[in-house]
């Protein structure tokens, strides 16, 4: 049945309506409803559960019925329906099944009329949708609280909502060959980058994927190397955010039925900064800044200095802590090293199986891990004291920074690793692949270490630091400045 | 390869002249802090035909595309050398590093192989981690300085040191690596670049972080100095921050990360050369790298140190050849950066 995608409409009614049937499989959910218009034989399709009863009833079926016109002819009657009649805000015709399928299973009604070679479609769509609410994954004290639904067109609304601009533009285009799923590119127009949006087109053209269900589907397509430990693509659940880095030139992608929007191209510094940070004192988003990247290095390189400094350079600690040290890890059974990679692994189990469960039951997990294994496994001494501290710090710190979440993870057992066999000359060399990695990373020609490294100095006033709106509201500052 | 700007070509140079500093073994005193600023005089001066060939647009990689092959090559050898002299220098600094292991061997292919990846990544992304490593140094430095403001003597610059000031000159020249990098490296600077005299910012940026290190390894080591090996491991053992904790960790990730930028360096604008050279040769990288691992341990069988070959070579890598392009520049405007 695959071959119908550009198979034109035929004008015979009742051959239109075989084909469609046998095109469906007769699938439960297409309703076919024929009926006579003004003497032309027609018939109405809708999928059923798509489109809203009150919408069609009041839109379409009562106009329609109500057409009381002699000598009509189909071409008149299809121009009468076109011009005289505004049925609904979202019109459109489709000249071939494939158009006429993507509209019917997107709630539209389908208008199909005896001697017509193209079909009338009406936007009536009236399905269940989650309501917007607050952003689960980016919550915030000061920001707005309406966070990205599943529909696109409801996101749409939300960044417009915030852009009243007429260059704010918006593309929606459909992509994967089966799901169809409504894409809906957004920038604006005149900060973009040219190149930028063409690219994008580009990639987004060039993937034959069967179906888009998550972000996760685009994003590699979007990113430009292989083997980039950090995103160069960034996702956000906020339209405050998504409007935002409009703003300053880049080009955001809506997906039907995910509520994260993605953005191109990210920035790493982008991972340290919230809505919020624009709402408090500069001096204290100042504070919290320094902080975040302090804490960063801290969820990342904590217990594998802690594993390196004690096993191979203890001459480096002081006389006080080499005691607690010494005392603390003179039962435990297994090495520095296998000790800090084991309680991560342990608890990165712990947070999967958290995640997964049924929120009543994820309580009990916390439970049975807090006070289970991690009591019990300092008091057997299978866990040093010092060994747990360190490594809940640095757990800890890797919340504050969400967004580096994935690359935290890996890199701190990669850490301890190299730590724990080659010492701080190992953290050394591992830390020279990470910072030539993350600097190797680019955004359609963006490099993601921007404005740190290429340094320009005047990005970094809301990099470090966040100046007064005084000063920031001059400059139009767009992304195009950091292209390379 | 992508263009870089004039910072980056800075801070390339810098991090690759600050790593020469860590390294120093010599004892020293005021003689060689006069000695260092003259040397730096010098080579500023030195630095000036290269400056003026620049300007009237001169390109290597034009050069290398009229089927000159011959001074390209001059410099892939010598970057093999500085590179192979490099690991010399870590196998030796490692003794003050207490590294786990022992074996030199595997210090060298631990960072051969951090450096070949690197390497891959191309000159952008290596640009871009020199400004980062420039940031962990700054850091680094007021770290040192915030240790050392205890422990400063100002009364022991008057002690003399063996060294003279012509001595610590030719000594500061032997190390002037950064000169023929500096040759090499103006030719992916900027098409925009109107004003190459700019990229010239490195040797007094340079001449402040030696004489800075200098003025603090006598003040504060003062008749420590003429035991210690390395007066900067050294000044850093001495000059903690805090009274109960040591910050050598700090000085040791610098250490590795200098190192590896520099072989880098070397690495990446050899394996450039030579795709000039031979469009064809693969695994230009992963050569370039076995090369400077194997002149490295013929030079520590022979204990080589080579300090008037490497005056020699760096006078002619950035002064003599320069001066020739300039003066035959006239009569080839092939050798000019197509605009």
């Amino acid at each position: 049945m695959s071959d119908f995608k550009n198979e034109t409409i035929n004008p015979d009614l009742q051959q239109n309506i075989r084909r469609i049937k046998e095109i469906s499989d007769g699938s439960s959910d297409v309703m076919i409803n024929e009926f006579t218009l003004s003497g032309i034989p027609a018939a109405l399709l809708v999928c059923e559960g798509m489109v809203a009863t009150s919408i069609i009833t009041e839109l379409i079926l009562d106009p329609i019925t109500n057409i009381q016109l002699s000598n009509i002819t189909t071409p008149k009657l299809m121009d009468y329906l076109n011009s005289e009649l505004l049925l609904s805000l979202d019109r459109g015709e489709a000249k071939n099944y494939h158009d006429l399928f993507r509209f019917l299973n997107s709630g539209f009604a389908v208008l199909l009329l005896h001697g017509a070679s193209s079909a009338l479609v009406y936007g009536v769509q009236g399905y269940d949708k989650r309501s917007v609410s607050e952003p689960t994954g980016e919550s915030n004290v000061m920001g707005a609280g309406d966070g990205f639904a599943e529909t696109v067109r409801m996101n749409m609304s939300l960044v417009r909502r915030r852009m009243k601009t007429p260059f704010l533009k918006m593309e929606l285009f459909p992509l994967g060959e089966k799901s169809q799923t409504d894409i809906c590119l957004c920038y604006m127009y005149d900060r973009v980058p040219k190149e930028l949006v063409s690219e994008i087109k580009n990639r987004l053209n060039s993937t034959e994927l069967e179906s888009i269900l998550s972000s996760g589907y685009l994003q590699p397509f979007l990113e430009n190397r292989r083997g980039c430990l950090f995103d160069t693509v960034s996702t956000t659940q906020r339209p405050d955010v998504m409007t935002a880095k409009l703003l300053e030139g880049r080009v955001g992608i809506l997906i039907d039925g995910t509520p994260f929007a993605i953005v191109v191209p990210k920035l790493m510094c982008e991972s340290f900064q919230t809505m919020d940070d624009y709402c408090f004192r500069p001096y204290y988003t100042t504070f919290i800044r320094i902080l975040k990247y302090i804490t960063f290095l801290i969820a990342l390189l904590l217990p594998a200095l802690y594993v390196a400094v004690s096993l191979h350079h203890p001459e480096l600690l002081n006389r006080t802590l080499l005691l607690i040290l010494a005392k603390a890890e003179e039962n435990a059974p297994l090495s520095l090293a296998v000790e800090a990679i084991g309680v991560l692994l342990v608890y990165e189990i712990i947070r999967e199986a958290g995640l997964r469960l049924p929120k009543a039951v994820g309580g009990s997990v916390s439970i049975v891990a807090g006070l289970i294994i991690g009591d019990a496994a300092v008091s057997s001494g299978l866990i040093s004291t010092p060994m747990l501290t360190v490594t809940a710090i640095s757990v800890i710190g890797g919340f504050v920074v969400p967004d580096l979440n994935q690359p935290i993870t890996i890199l701190r057992i990669a850490f301890i690793i190299a730590g724990g066999i080659l010492g701080l000359f190992g953290i050394g060399l591992l830390g020279s692949v990470v910072i030539f990695n993350a600097c190797a990373g680019e955004s359609f020609g963006f490099p993601t270490t921007a404005p740190i490294a290429p340094f320009k100095r005047r990005s970094m006033r809301d990099v470090f630091t966040r100046v007064s709106f005084r000063k920031m509201q001059s400059g139009n500052f767009t992304v195009e400045e950091y292209n390379e | 390869m992508n263009k870089i700007n004039c910072s980056q070509l800075t801070t390339s140079l810098l991090l690759s002249s600050a790593f020469m500093l860590m390294c120093l073994s010599t004892p020293v005193g005021i003689e060689y802090m006069a000695g260092t600023a003259i040397s730096f005089a010098i080579q500023f001066l030195l630095c000036i035909p290269i400056i003026i060939l620049y300007k009237k647009g001169f390109s290597l990689s034009a050069y290398c595309d009229g089927g000159h092959y011959f001074i390209p090559c001059l410099f892939v050898l010598y970057f093999i050398l500085r590179g192979g002299m490099s690991f010399i220098l870590v196998w030796n600094g490692s003794e003050e590093l207490s590294l786990p292991f022992s074996a030199p061997l595997i210090t060298a292919v631990l960072i051969g192989v951090v450096c070949f990846y690197a390497a891959s990544l191309g000159l952008s992304a290596f640009v871009r981690s020199s400004t980062i490593v420039a940031g962990i140094l700054a850091v680094t430095i007021v770290v040192l300085l915030i240790g050392a403001f205890q422990r400063m003597d100002t009364m022991e610059l008057s002690q003399s040191t063996d060294i003279t000031v012509a001595g610590s000159i030719i000594q500061n020249l032997s190390l002037a690596d950064t000169l023929p990098v500096f040759f090499v490296l103006m030719n992916f600077t900027n098409n925009n670049n109107k004003k190459p005299y700019k990229s010239l910012i490195f040797l007094p940026t340079g001449l402040v972080l030696w004489e800075t290190v200098l003025f603090l390894c006598i003040t504060v080591l003062g008749s420590l100095l003429p035991t210690a090996k390395y007066p900067f491991f050294l000044l850093t053992s001495v000059s903690q921050p805090f009274s109960s904790q040591r910050a050598d960790s700090l000085y040791l990730i610098l250490f590795v990360l200098l190192c590896i930028l520099r072989i880098t360096l070397f690495t990446v604008l050899s394996a450039h050369l030579l795709g000039m050279i031979f469009p064809k040769l693969k695994f230009r990288s992963v050569l370039t790298l076995l090369l400077m691992i194997g002149t490295a341990i013929l030079f520590g069988m022979i204990s080589y140190t080579g300090s008037i070959f490497s005056i020699i070579s760096i006078f002619i890598l950035s002064f003599v050849i320069p001066i020739i392009f300039c003066v035959q520049l006239k009569k080839h405007n092939s050798w000019k950066e197509k605009t």
